[in-house]
């Protein structure tokens, strides 16, 4: 496995890591819970939905990676983005459908940007 | 008796290793300071009704005077544009929690991070209860993984530098030196 793609599947463990770990700390909240489980002391949150929506698209990204397949690891970045742009929208408000705050942006934007930039150099690599 | 003899080549070497291991360790642990700091930075007001939070601490800048030019534009210029400011210090410190993280253009993100933390010691270095050394060694940690280009050490810096290398493209070489 060549050196992007290695850093590609450790970006996607590590956000399906995270959404594995936010999945168990939720459980019992509802589905759409304002606020979501705590991911340990890191300040990152997310109820059951957004912690499903993380683990996929790590679970996305990973298969990417592993498969060879860019446009994967390009959609999980995008998924990720999106789920940025839902922080910005709707922490701090009464509707908060994916139980996010600031920390949660801030994981968001990793995974995003780490996905996004390795997929698209190694397409320019190529 | 066997005696075990480590060349200074091997002492160099395994001196190079602890190095890099320390400058993964601060830029991570950086990382999730930020990471957990900017869950609290709450929209839409910021604390500014409740007179809290980020509010409170950004306050500290005029009620407990540091330098005054700063306490100046505190005054004048932050707090009645509250929430553009609050808007810009969540976007920056998640900004730095995600980029410190990835060890992605890590040399310019250490920089935002001591422009960040010299802020936050200016606002609060003279409020009651705070230990002004913690914000000295924010300061002194970002200028550290700065000078040693943490991201090289088990970064994205380390992985995409050799592309940015063969590219001659203006944002390869922008990268290089954000790296």
């Amino acid at each position: 496995m060549d050196v992007m793609r290695r850093a590609q599947a450790v970006v996607a463990i590590v956000a399906l890591i995270a959404g594995v770990v936010s999945l168990i700390v939720s459980l019992g909240l509802p589905l759409t819970a304002p606020r979501g489980g705590a991911l340990g002391g890191t300040g990152i949150t997310f109820n059951l939905l957004g912690a499903a929506l993380v683990s996929v698209l790590g679970l996305i990204a990973l298969a990417g990676a592993l498969l060879r397949r860019r446009p994967l690891v390009l959609a999980a970045a995008a998924g990720f983005a999106l789920i940025a742009v839902q922080v910005l929208l709707q922490f701090g408000r009464s509707t908060n459908l994916l139980g996010t705050r600031g920390s949660s942006l801030s994981f968001a934007l990793g995974a995003a940007a780490g996905l996004g930039v390795l997929a698209l150099w190694a397409r320019r690599d190529a | 008796m066997s005696v075990t003899r480590t060349s200074p080549v091997g002492l160099a070497g395994e001196a190079n290793r602890a190095g890099g291991v320390a400058f993964f360790v601060t830029r991570i642990v950086l990382a999730l300071l930020w990471i957990q700091n900017s869950g609290w930075k709450t929209p839409p007001d910021f604390g500014q009704s409740a007179e809290a939070g980020l509010y409170k601490f950004t306050r500290f800048a005029v009620e407990h005077e540091v330098f005054a030019p700063y306490a100046f534009v505190v005054r004048e210029l932050i707090l009645p544009n509250f929430t553009i400011f609050g808007w810009f210090v969540l976007v920056v410190e998640a900004s730095l929690g995600a980029f410190l993280l990835l060890g992605l253009a890590t040399r310019l993100w250490a920089l935002v991070g001591v422009a960040q933390s010299l802020a936050i010691a200016l606002s609060v270095l003279n409020a009651p209860g705070e230990w002004s050394w913690a914000y000295y060694l924010m300061i002194v940690a970002h200028l550290a993984i700065f000078a040693a280009a943490a991201g090289r050490y088990w970064g994205l810096d380390a992985v995409l530098r050799p592309s940015w290398e063969r590219s001659d493209s203006r944002l390869a070489r922008l990268l290089l030196k954000a790296s």
